[in-house]
């Protein structure tokens, strides 16, 4: 026999209620956009190239 | 009952009805039950994941058309015993509870040819105002289960006439980066398509942006795997 034919549990209010929570699930919190990596390539990039050339002295 | 419990169980049926939809065959609801070991405790569990995936679990047979074996419809009779029907909602959340199970225990009376279940009170009562976009596409997107092939009803018909609000609240989802609601959203605006509806948004490229980022949860897959039918991209 089947199992849910031998025994019909009655739920607590307590039970309803959470039952009630997660049909009614609200939105989630709002996530934070995606930010912009640089790839890896451009940060090597910048810190190999050469210092910025200065101005002759006066 | 244990909610965590629960909703594990809801996720392991939600992925039944959809590897159901998917051709695996059927989703053996009984057997769902009866492979509860613990026949106390774990029992509330499953019968209330039963009431949490709701209509959602006769889903094949109103998609694929396959036919409905009693002792499969007979399952969602346990889990309304073991949680009585919400009968006068006060809350928000019970409101919402009220129109899930209405839609739960309509769609087997429709399979079965049963007589139609008692609809509950005024559907704008659950869904508020819809110049209140935000909050009111949040409460359609709590209903989603109700919104499969051939829905008909209060809520349905409510949330049809308002499809600059539905897709207004769609857009916020996607913008908040809430692919969970938009999920459950997506689904909405892709019925509202099917049944004919002039939106100004196309479903399609909604359905496969939040396809692609709305991750593994099977209840929101669901969702998706009935809007992709609804459009037509299934």
């Amino acid at each position: 026999m089947s199992v849910h034919i031998l025994a019909r549990p009655v739920a607590a209010p307590a039970d309803l209620e959470q039952l009630g929570t997660l049909v009614a699930e609200p939105e989630s919190a709002v996530a934070d956009p995606p930010l912009p990596v640089p790839p890896a390539s451009l940060v090597l990039l910048v810190v190999l190239s050469p210092s910025t050339p200065k101005e002759p002295g006066k | 009952m244990d909610v965590s419990s629960c909703a594990r169980d809801a996720a392991d049926l939600a992925g039944r009805v959809l590897a159901a939809l998917r051709g695996s065959g059927g989703v053996g609801l009984a057997d769902f039950l009866d492979s509860c070991a613990d026949p106390t405790a774990a029992l509330g569990a499953v019968l209330g994941a039963v009431r949490l995936v709701g209509a959602d679990v006769l889903l094949p047979h109103v998609v694929l058309d396959s036919p409905l074996a009693a002792r499969d419809a007979e399952v969602v009779v346990p889990s309304f015993d073991a949680f009585p029907p919400v009968t006068e909602p006060v809350s928000a959340r019970q409101r919402v509870m009220a129109w899930h199970d209405w839609s739960t225990a309509r769609l087997p009376a429709r399979l079965t040819g049963e007589p139609p279940v008692t609809t509950p009170a005024d559907p704008d009562a659950v869904l508020g105002p819809a110049r209140e976009w935000s909050r009111w596409s949040v409460a359609v997107a709590q209903l989603s289960s109700a919104a499969h092939p051939g829905a008909t009803g209060p809520v349905v018909d409510a949330v049809t006439a308002q499809p600059l609000a539905l897709c207004r609240g769609t857009v916020r989802t996607v913008l908040r980066r809430d692919f969970g609601t938009a999920s459950r959203l997506a689904r909405w605006v892709a019925f509202a398509h099917a049944t004919g509806v002039r939106l100004p948004l196309d479903p399609v490229p909604l359905v496969e942006h939040v396809g692609a980022r709305v991750g593994a949860e099977p209840r929101r897959l669901l969702d998706l795997a009935v809007a992709r039918h609804l459009v037509g991209v299934a």
